[in-house]
């Protein structure tokens, strides 16, 4: 075989009944479950419209959508755009999003974007994409004898003009793309010494773009990346440019939306975060309780057990960035760790493993187990498996669990896995990296509270140190992957690009609160994050409160509150108003200003809830920590 | 294959593509004769039956395009 990416190999086909499904989407009890678990296939484009004509009905008649979270796309595109936007919603509901999309008439980016009264502005949208290639940014011709950086310098500010305008707009998530390079290679190999070379100017800005995105806070699709990746020989389609301004090959376009979806959802947390691993004939070629330690082929020595390591390289590189990894094995406890214990050419060590989950249950009440453990919902899991009939019963029992298809060939396995963007993310950060380690170190401390029972003494053991500071340039990656990654323990679920967090930092009447917590096992890094606005009355109004779920249960919210109300009382602030506004996930929060001894003061239908606390009655009470020298000093 | 089952293939994919089962396609149909399919449907309908015949069309051939039936002869060149 050879892998067609365009086909989405790591989706399963569409059944017999997927179209007499899809056409019931928008009738049926539940759109929003049954739009996802329909998206979960290998979609061709006229699969993918007639989902999504379904789901964008069923979203005009006003039915809830859940589990699918709302997203108000605008498009700005250089190109056509309809027959991607025909893709667009059945890919979104795939990565778990409601897109409602508005798309602004073709080449019209500029009109639009600068216009406060356009339509694109008039849509209110959470996030736009602008969509242009080298012809629309005057990089399609060789500037040969002519300045070429005076041709990059022109094509960027074009685009920092438009991303400007849409920041003037309050558009929070901006979606700004790389450029394609066609394949037309004017000198052949020399194009790539010749500045003056479309391939040459075409490097130069994406590499110019990327800097540009970091520096004003907006999201790259690296549109470049995917046209390497399908070949650019057949990405660029001059009959389809030709007969109706297509910007790329129409089979490509589910994939592009696929892009599109998983970015637009990274970028609202709901990236995956944990890789399920089978082991035998996944991890390691063969049957560890039939071949024993000996049998099994992993390693270098033989063109399976390459195969193989590299499936385990990929999940180590994965762990490095900061996806958890557990394992889910049918097999006796000891068998299963056995070669990870003893085998010399494992690359994955019992250390790596977060949950090992190797007895004889079936794998849904397996990754159940998991994520629970991880405190994790079933939706940030994907499961490798080269079982076909494990991996259909998963997707029956829990279609929100990502399960890709895999061919019998291992040595697919990684392309695969990666290809398919589980893990998609807009941004990395130090905590990232010792994610892995923090959910190990979060076992033993499991193990101190089994030791003492008392939450206190257990508390007190941990040798918690507490320090809280206003935002700073240091912190505000991690601040912003907060903000726009924590569902769970979060208050409002307000998203913030970290561009806007750098301007929220900047704003003299608003105050922001950063909370780290370290502990006798590790360091977590930022886990709390607060910004309160001064209302007219001159009292504080909490847009935000967050917190990492690593950290329940340790009354960090009280030392958080404690803080806060130290500032206020600083500026002699006398009242903070709080809001609860319920989201599918927020829950967990629903009384936390109740058990913070706030005044619940009003609640509306939809089960938002106002609260107010007086400062100056306010009792601070004792709290397990120690406190961060100088950390939280500043005003 | 027979002319009458490309008809048929052609009239399938433009009732799914119009959402409108009671479609009938005739070799004198021509697009402003059939409600819905305006320019962009035509672009999804031709990409669609190329999809379906696992051909691609000639750009002159796409534009040169007056009905059903050209459309109709257009598949049985390509597949031969």
């Amino acid at each position: 075989m050879t892998m067609d990416l365009l086909a989405m190999p790591w989706l399963p086909a569409p059944g017999e009944d997927w179209r007499s499904r899809a056409k019931q989407v928008d009738t049926s009890n539940k759109p929003g479950a049954a739009a996802r678990e329909l998206a979960g296939h290998a979609l061709d484009a006229a699969h993918s419209r007639l989902l999504s004509r379904r789901i964008a009905r069923a979203m005009q008649s006003g039915r809830p959508l859940d589990p699918l979270t709302r997203l108000r796309l605008a498009v700005l595109s250089s190109a056509t755009f309809d027959f991607i936007a025909d893709a667009l919603p059945a890919a979104g509901a795939r990565h778990g999003l409601a897109i409602d999309l508005h798309i602004a008439p073709a080449d019209t980016i500029e009109a639009c974007a600068f216009d406060p009264g356009s339509d694109t502005y008039a849509h209110c949208p959470d996030a736009v994409l602008v969509l242009v290639d080298h012809r629309w940014l005057g990089l399609a011709s060789p500037r040969l004898g002519l300045s070429p950086a005076a041709g990059v310098d022109a094509a960027v500010a074009r685009l920092r003009g438009v991303i400007g305008a849409l920041q003037r707009g309050q558009i929070n998530l901006i979606v700004v793309p790389t450029v394609a390079i066609p394949p037309l290679g004017l000198f052949g190999s020399f194009d790539a010494c010749q500045a003056g070379s479309v391939r040459a100017q075409i490097l130069a800005f994406n590499a110019r773009m990327v800097e540009l995105a970091r520096d004003v806070g907006a999201v790259v699709l690296d549109v470049a990346a995917l046209s390497e990746q399908v070949g650019t020989a057949r990405w660029f389609h001059a009959p389809s440019y030709n007969l109706y301004k297509l910007p790329f090959l129409p089979a490509a376009v589910p994939l592009f939306a696929d892009w599109v979806a998983r970015l637009l959802s990274a970028a609202q947390g709901k990236a995956r975060k944990c890789l399920v691993l089978d082991l035998d004939n996944t991890c390691w070629g063969g049957v560890i309780g039939d071949d024993g330690i000996e049998g099994i082929r992993i390693g270098p020595g033989s063109a399976e057990g390459e195969s193989f390591a590299a499936v385990q390289q990929a999940a180590l590189d994965l762990k490095a960035r900061g996806v958890i990894l557990a394992v889910s094995s049918k097999n006796d406890d000891a068998t299963a760790r056995a070669p990870f214990r003893d085998h010399p050419d494992m690359l994955l060590r019992e250390t790596d493993i977060a949950v090992f989950q190797a007895n004889w249950d079936d794998k849904p009440a397996n990754l159940r187990a998991i994520a629970d453990a991880l405190a994790i919902g079933l939706d940030a899991l994907v499961l490798l498996d080269d079982n076909a009939a494990e991996r259909a019963q998963v997707r029956s029992m829990l279609p929100m669990v990502a399960v890709p298809e895999l061919p019998n060939d291992a040595a697919y396995y990684p392309t695969l896995l990666l290809a398919a963007g589980y893990f998609e993310a807009v941004g990395f950060s130090d905590e990232d990296s010792l994610r892995s380690a923090s959910y190990h170190a979060n076992a033993q401390r499991v193990a101190i509270g089994a030791a003492t029972g008392d939450t206190g003494e257990f508390l007190a053991a941990l040798g918690m140190i507490i320090g809280h500071a206003r935002f700073d340039p240091i912190g505000r990656p991690r601040i912003a992957q907060l903000v726009n990654k924590s569902n769970q323990f979060n208050l409002t679920t307000r998203r913030y690009s970290e561009g806007a967090i750098a301007a929220i930092e900047a704003e003299p009447a608003t105050y922001t609160q950063q909370t780290r917590l370290s502990d006798q096992f590790g360091n977590f890094g930022v886990i709390g994050v607060i910004i309160a606005r001064l209302d007219t009355a001159g009292d504080w109004m909490i847009d935000t409160w967050l917190m990492s779920c690593r950290v329940l249960g340790r009354r960090v919210e009280n030392a958080m509150l404690a803080e806060l109300v130290r500032q206020a009382r600083a500026r002699g602030i006398a009242r903070i108003h709080a809001q609860y506004l319920p989201t599918a996930k927020n829950g967990m929060v629903r009384d936390h200003y109740d058990k913070l001894g706030f005044a619940r003061t009003a609640q509306d239908q939809d089960g938002a809830q106002s609260y107010v606390l007086n400062v100056i009655e306010y009792n601070v009470s004792d709290l397990p920590f120690h406190h961060q020298p100088g950390a939280d000093v500043q005003a | 294959m027979p002319v009458q089952s490309v008809l048929e293939t052609i009239t399938q994919i433009v009732r799914e593509e119009l959402e409108d089962d009671a479609i009938v396609l005739t070799p004198q149909t021509r697009a402003r004769d059939v409600p819905g399919w305006d320019s962009l449907a035509h672009v999804r309908i031709v990409v669609a039956i190329e999809d379906a015949f696992d051909t691609e069309f000639e750009t002159s051939a796409v534009t040169g395009l007056r009905n059903v039936g050209d459309l109709v002869d257009l598949v049985d060149a390509a597949i031969g």
